[in-house]
């Protein structure tokens, strides 16, 4: 007679088998065969022996978890508050910088239109003067 | 209708709402078992207890991010099992214990703290299997999951899970029968 495979007969203690002819397949042959039997009864005791395996219970644990939320809570909202000082911190230094910048701009600019109006009023003067060379190198400077 | 009776999704709905105790409830139904889940990769009572309060405190941050696309009790047994394997190697990182080419399968050569209380006979045998084997075989007979859960838990093919509980059974058979000649 042929023997059920075993882990045929394991899916069948977990009652994995979606098929009812396989399952109905296997319950037959357990009738009539005391190996398949024998390995299906062991299968069963096994199952037993895991119901005996637990881990002690913690009663305190809720109490230790609102603890350490509170605490994780807390170690978030001063990293937010670090991070929303150094935040303000770089936007000011940026804004110090920025108006820095645009005060020796703007400075620069109002040295370069003073030396600009001088050059166009040499250049204005020469349109009315005799040298003509003078009037074009002007010009081409201007440009 | 009691707290106590309302199933995961409506809990957490309502945890999202802001009903902290919900969340409490979710706590207390789970507790147990995430602990069991992480003591079977940590082997030592203390760890575990820290393991399964740092779970929870990660559900409870990334509750919101919760797709339900399995369910909650598939979502948190995967959750624990990822982090209890992070931790394992947080700790075998610290205590150096062998090089990094091995951390595929350090669980088994993961050096046992001293229980701190005495273990049945099932413990010691459990935790004789290999790692994956004792995770699928307590998944399935503890915790009453089906293999297709377990799949998606432990991140592998329903077929994987289907030998490993077969191959877990046959390994207790041999260890029950060692035990029973010593």
């Amino acid at each position: 007679m042929k023997h059920i495979e075993k882990i045929l007969l394991s899916k069948y203690v977990d009652g994995e088998i979606k098929k009812e002819e396989t399952k109905k397949m296997i319950e037959d042959h357990l009738k009539v065969c005391n190996y398949c039997k024998d390995v299906y009864n062991s299968y069963i005791n096994i199952n037993s022996l895991i119901k005996n395996y637990d881990v002690k219970s913690d009663e305190n644990a809720y109490l230790a978890f609102v603890e350490k939320k509170v605490n994780f809570l807390n170690s978030k909202k001063s990293n937010f508050k670090f991070s929303f000082s150094f935040g303000i911190a770089l936007v000011l230094i940026f804004l110090f910088s920025f108006s820095l910048t645009l005060f020796t701009t703007k400075r620069s600019i109002s040295t370069t239109n003073k030396v600009s109006t001088t050059v166009v009023d040499k250049s204005f003067n020469n349109l009315f003067s005799e040298d003509y060379t003078s009037v074009v190198s002007t010009v081409n400077f201007g440009r | 209708m009691e707290k106590n009776n309302l199933n995961d999704e409506i809990l957490i709905e309502n945890f999202l709402k802001g009903d902290e105790y919900s969340f409490r409830m979710l706590f207390e139904r789970y507790y147990d078992n995430v602990n069991r889940i992480v003591y079977s990769y940590t082997k030592n009572y203390d760890d575990a207890k820290d393991v399964t309060q740092e779970i929870f405190l990660k559900v409870y941050e990334s509750l919101k991010s919760f797709k339900k696309k399995s369910k909650f009790s598939t979502w948190l047994y995967r959750v624990s099992v990822n982090m209890s394997i992070s931790f394992l190697r947080k700790k075998s990182k610290e205590k150096n214990f062998f090089s990094l080419e091995e951390v595929g399968d350090f669980e088994e050569k993961f050096e046992e703290d001293k229980p701190s209380y005495d273990r049945n006979l099932a413990e010691k045998i459990l935790f004789e299997l290999p790692e994956k084997q004792r995770l699928a075989f307590i998944l399935s007979q503890k915790e009453g999951k089906r293999y297709k859960e377990i799949a998606q838990i432990l991140n592998v093919s329903e077929k994987a899970v289907e030998a490993l509980v077969y191959r877990a059974r046959e390994n207790i058979k041999i260890l029950l029968e060692k035990n029973k000649s010593m």
